[in-house]
């Protein structure tokens, strides 16, 4: 049975190649012409850890298209276009329901169309009921598919899940065959809810992460007032049950990346629309837009004040490790708010000058960033920011401070001799 | 700026401002109440010639707390803005600076953004929030710019207002030879030097800043380290405590704004600011 997956954003591409890999027919299908032939070339617009290679053994099970008409020989369509989100957060929903529009008239009856995009509270329902209502002869069966990707682990995410949640308005109903196949490959629980619930479970889940991320952050600021080291809390409070070992508890510039945001902004919109309390969403929210202030505040500190204009390396641009995005990224406005009065010299291990612009200068090697720097200031948590050269840092730096917002040297702070350590929690 | 008007030259910080926009060789029309009623809108005429798209305004005047905390005083104090208002907002000047007071903001919150939300507490702040407010919309209308500054405390010498903390202390010290603090002194407040006002308020007129801007250092003490630090200066001076009156509340502002805008600004450290403060009062 052959499940197709239409848009190819992110989320669809990890998600289809991940569905074929499991041996299923898939069909995975874009408008854009030319991303589709990138696709059957094996060339991948998107970098995550093992995709190349889940692409190059699943081949024979996923066609590439952008022929629409192909869907009607599929018994499961999926939509997995990521909902587009504005600098301000706010979902929009009008290019997921156009591509259900488009896609509608090309469905076979009885096939089960899925909804992967990030969609708010009661959009399934309304979907199923304007399906009922307006091609009843279809007898089209609407599932909701919470995606759980995170960028940088969105392969491991896929094949080794913690638990499926589908959404649908028949949760005691079995699962369509055309689905379940793949499903039981997984391995992992299947928990069925009503759409609402699955709908919401995603903005749940990410709500409480990005609340552990401001509890994290906020008794991190704590610590550095009353001389505590949250290094050693962590695992004081990993090891509480109520806690426990997974608990998000690193200290850092708070969440980026436009998921988490864009979640909160939607619930937070419902919770006003509905006239729910939304102040912890509000907090959360605005805590975290203020967090990028802990490195201005500490390259002012630090840094700033001396006379002379400072030469500040940067290690890092992407948002997080183990992604080529820059959404939201703390590291590029760091750059907007200090090249008029820094020299800034920046490495990433997976940005390039062709892929910024940038009004500062991108070396080609990690450790160039540092002759005559003042301060090294890491901006996220790449493996590579681990393994420091640090005779190299005396040696080079005109300062060897170095302004760790990631914590990714808090493990290894004790090797830093000659080196001025800065990071959160201390 | 071809020029400079400042309405309230003659307060506490309009002197400083004043001062400091001379030394940088700008030409300054200054005014203060006896030269110029804002309570009589007539006499807002005697600006004309001087308010045009090359004139930056500083609005300094204002009634503290000093001189009167009820309502009159705050009638008073409104009628002045509003008179200034709209007379602006009929004429499009090149910049609008207006020194507003961090008592719009409520205690309760910390540390304090440009973001946080205002619930004036007395009828002063009260006042000042109207101010804003006011000149925002008179300049909204006429498509002038402005500077809002929300000032902090605010030391040095020249002060009149004996407010609690470093100008009462070192007035006190002086005068008496005995600093009188609060309970233990615990609260915590961001004190701000003079001349450092006056240089940031020029250096944000030089980068053309619009916008709100709390102005503050970014560091609070307490009231019992401002107290040893005026002590220690002052010679035979002692500290005494007297029973608090009200609740321990603090005060610490996040700088994030004004450091990114005047990132090489470099503050005078509350020590170095006290010291020229008893120097300047001992000559």
């Amino acid at each position: 049975m052959t499940v197709a997956f239409v848009g190819l954003s992110h989320l669809g591409i990890v998600s289809s190649i991940g569905w074929a890999s499991l041996g299923e027919p898939t069909l995975a299908l874009d408008s854009d012409a030319n991303l589709i032939e990138d696709l059957q070339q094996g060339r991948l617009p998107i970098y995550e850890p093992g995709l190349e290679q889940l692409l190059s053994t699943s081949r024979a099970k996923i066609d590439f298209s952008c022929r629409i008409q192909d869907l009607a020989t599929c018994d499961a369509v999926i939509i997995s276009r990521d909902v587009p989100t504005s600098d301000a957060n706010l979902s929009d929903l009008a290019p997921i329901q156009s591509l259900i529009a488009e896609v509608l008239p090309h469905l076979r009856p009885q096939c089960v169309l899925v909804i992967m995009s990030q969609v708010s509270p009661g959009f399934c329902r309304k979907l199923r009921d304007d399906l009922n209502a307006s091609r009843p002869d279809l007898q089209i069966r609407v599932l909701y598919w919470v995606e759980t990707l995170i960028f940088g682990r969105a392969v491991e995410r896929f094949l080794h899940p913690e638990r499926l949640i589908i959404g649908s308005d028949e949760p005691a109903a079995n699962l369509p065959e055309s689905l379940s196949h793949g499903f039981q490959q997984l391995g992992c629980t299947v928990l069925q809810m009503k759409y609402e619930s699955a709908e919401l479970t995603k903005t749940a889940i990410n709500l409480f992460l990005a609340a552990s991320v401001t509890y994290a952050n906020t008794l991190a600021d704590v610590c550095e007032v009353v001389g505590a080291d949250w290094c050693e809390m962590i695992p004081a409070l990993q090891l509480d049950g109520r806690i426990g070992p997974k608990a998000y508890l690193q200290p850092s510039l708070g969440f980026a990346g436009g998921n988490l945001e864009r979640d909160l902004v939607t619930v937070q919109s419902v919770c006003r629309a509905r006239g729910v309390d939304a102040g912890l969403l509000d907090e959360v929210l605005a805590f975290n837009y203020r967090r990028y202030h802990w490195v201005v505040l500490k390259v002012r500190q630090l840094v700033f004040g001396h006379g002379k204009r400072p030469v500040i390396g940067l290690w890092g641009l992407t948002y997080k490790k183990d992604t080529h995005s820059t959404k939201n990224s703390p590291a590029l406005q760091f750059i907007r708010d200090f090249h008029a009065a820094a020299d800034i010299r920046a490495w990433d291990p997976a940005v390039t000058s062709a892929d910024v612009e940038m009004p500062i200068t991108l070396v080609s090697q990690r450790d160039d960033v540092l002759d005559n720097a003042d301060a090294l200031v890491i901006m996220n948590d790449w493996t590579n920011f681990s393994t420091p050269d640090v005779p190299a840092m005396v040696q080079r730096m005109r300062r060897p401070l170095v302004i760790d917002c990631s914590g990714v040297l808090l493990s290894r702070r004790t090797e830093l001799g000659g080196i001025e350590y800065s990071a959160m929690g201390l | 700026m071809a020029r400079a008007v400042l309405l309230g030259n003659s307060g506490f910080v309009g002197r400083a401002v004043e001062r400091c926009l001379l030394r940088a060789s700008l030409k300054v029309h200054g005014f203060s109440s006896t030269t110029l009623d804002l309570n009589q809108p007539a006499a807002l005429h005697r600006l004309d010639s001087l308010l045009d798209g090359d004139a930056t305004l500083i609005v300094l005047s204002g009634l503290t707390p000093e001189k009167g905390a009820d309502v009159e005083t705050l009638a008073r104090h409104l009628g002045m803005l509003l008179n200034l208002g709209q007379h602006l907002q009929e004429r499009t000047i090149g910049h609008c600076v207006y020194v507003s007071s961090d008592a719009v903001y409520p205690l309760r919150f910390s540390p304090i953004t440009e973001e946080t939300g205002v619930e004036p507490a007395n009828l002063y702040a009260l006042a000042k929030y109207a101010g804003e407010r006011i000149l925002s919309h008179a300049c909204q209308v006429s498509g002038s710019s402005l500077l809002v500054l929300r000032l902090t405390a605010t030391y040095g010498p020249g002060d009149t207002h004996h407010s609690y903390g470093p100008n009462r202390f070192m007035q006190m010290a002086l005068a008496e030879r005995r600093i009188q603090i609060f309970g233990n002194g615990e609260e915590q407040r961001d004190h701000i030097y003079i001349e450092d006002v006056a240089a940031l308020i020029l250096r944000l007129l030089e980068r053309g800043a619009t916008g709100t801007f709390n102005l503050a250092t970014g560091a609070s003490h307490s009231f019992r380290e401002v107290a040893e630090l005026v002590r220690d200066i002052v010679p035979d001076a002692e500290i005494a405590s007297v029973l608090r009156q009200g609740e321990i509340t603090h005060r610490h502002f996040d700088v994030t704004r004004l450091f990114l805008t005047v990132p090489d600004f470099i503050f005078t450290p509350l020590d170095l600011g006290l010291r020229a403060y008893y120097q300047a009062c001992s000559k």
